[in-house]
């Protein structure tokens, strides 16, 4: 079956990104496609390069990252979500000269028409809010 | 050629709360766009994001009427709010901002059934 994860929760402020995390984990384990993650409202924030996990705790943001890598999944933020809690790009942050990006490289900004293309294309769409 | 996916957009929030209502408008509009079939139901405190004279300004915030204004434009005339809920709020549909039809919850409830993807704006 093919997947698509929709993450509206911020890391480390309620259960859903982790849940989202491991559900992406076992899908994966599972022998199905992840077609797309797309990171929207507070879940944006599972995409900050800036976000530093204390030593006991998992580093939501760097999981994510590496199971992108490792799966070349993708993951979208969505920018309108984005901008309005500082997540940027690199060309973000300058076209807004608002200094440095800190959108972690293995996340990609999108628009909603992305959120729709997952909801036809996937057979099961799974949100994690919270 | 993709198959249409049936999006059902439950509002619970009422205005000004800044939850997600704004997003979901987006995502709404955007599913319009893309020619998909969008249903709107209001429930709970969130039929009074319909009621008219609403004024965010002292609030320094956008008025839902705004953005409801959108939906005629996109084409979307699936509104309806949970009747149960008007009366609990001491609203009848004259006293809304756009027109809704009134529906008893069965009938969302086999709405969140049949639709393909919900979304709780």
């Amino acid at each position: 079956m093919h997947f698509a994860l929709v993450i509206t929760s911020a890391p480390y402020s309620s259960q859903g990104a982790m849940s989202a995390y491991h559900t992406a984990q076992a899908i994966l384990a599972a022998g199905h496609t992840l077609y797309r993650l797309f990171f929207l409202d507070d879940g944006v924030h599972n995409a900050s390069s800036l976000i530093v996990a204390p030593q006991d705790d998992m580093d939501l943001p760097a999981a994510w990252a590496a199971l992108i890598r490792q799966h070349d999944l993708d993951a979208i933020v969505c920018v309108a979500s984005a901008l309005k809690r500082g997540i940027l790009s690199e060309g973000e942050a300058l076209r807004y000269e608002r200094g440095n990006g800190n959108l972690l490289g293995d996340f990609s900004l999108g628009g909603l028409g992305q959120y729709v293309d997952a909801c036809q294309r996937a057979d099961r769409v799974l949100s994690f809010g919270g | 050629m993709t198959a249409a996916c049936r999006f059902l957009f439950i509002c619970r929030q009422p205005p000004f709360g800044l939850g997600r209502f704004g997003s979901g408008l987006d995502l709404l509009l955007t599913a319009a766009t893309f020619e998909q079939p969008v249903t709107l139901v209001f429930i709970g405190e969130g039929v009074m994001q319909l009621r008219k004279g609403l004024d965010g300004e002292p609030l320094e915030m956008k008025n839902p009427a705004k953005a409801l204004a959108a939906l005629n434009i996109y084409g979307v005339d699936s509104v309806y709010a949970e009747a149960d809920s008007l009366e609990a709020q001491n609203l009848d549909t004259g006293d809304l901002a756009l027109p809704v039809t009134a529906v008893s919850s069965e009938q969302i409830s086999a709405w969140v059934q049949d639709a393909d993807h919900v979304v709780v704006i």
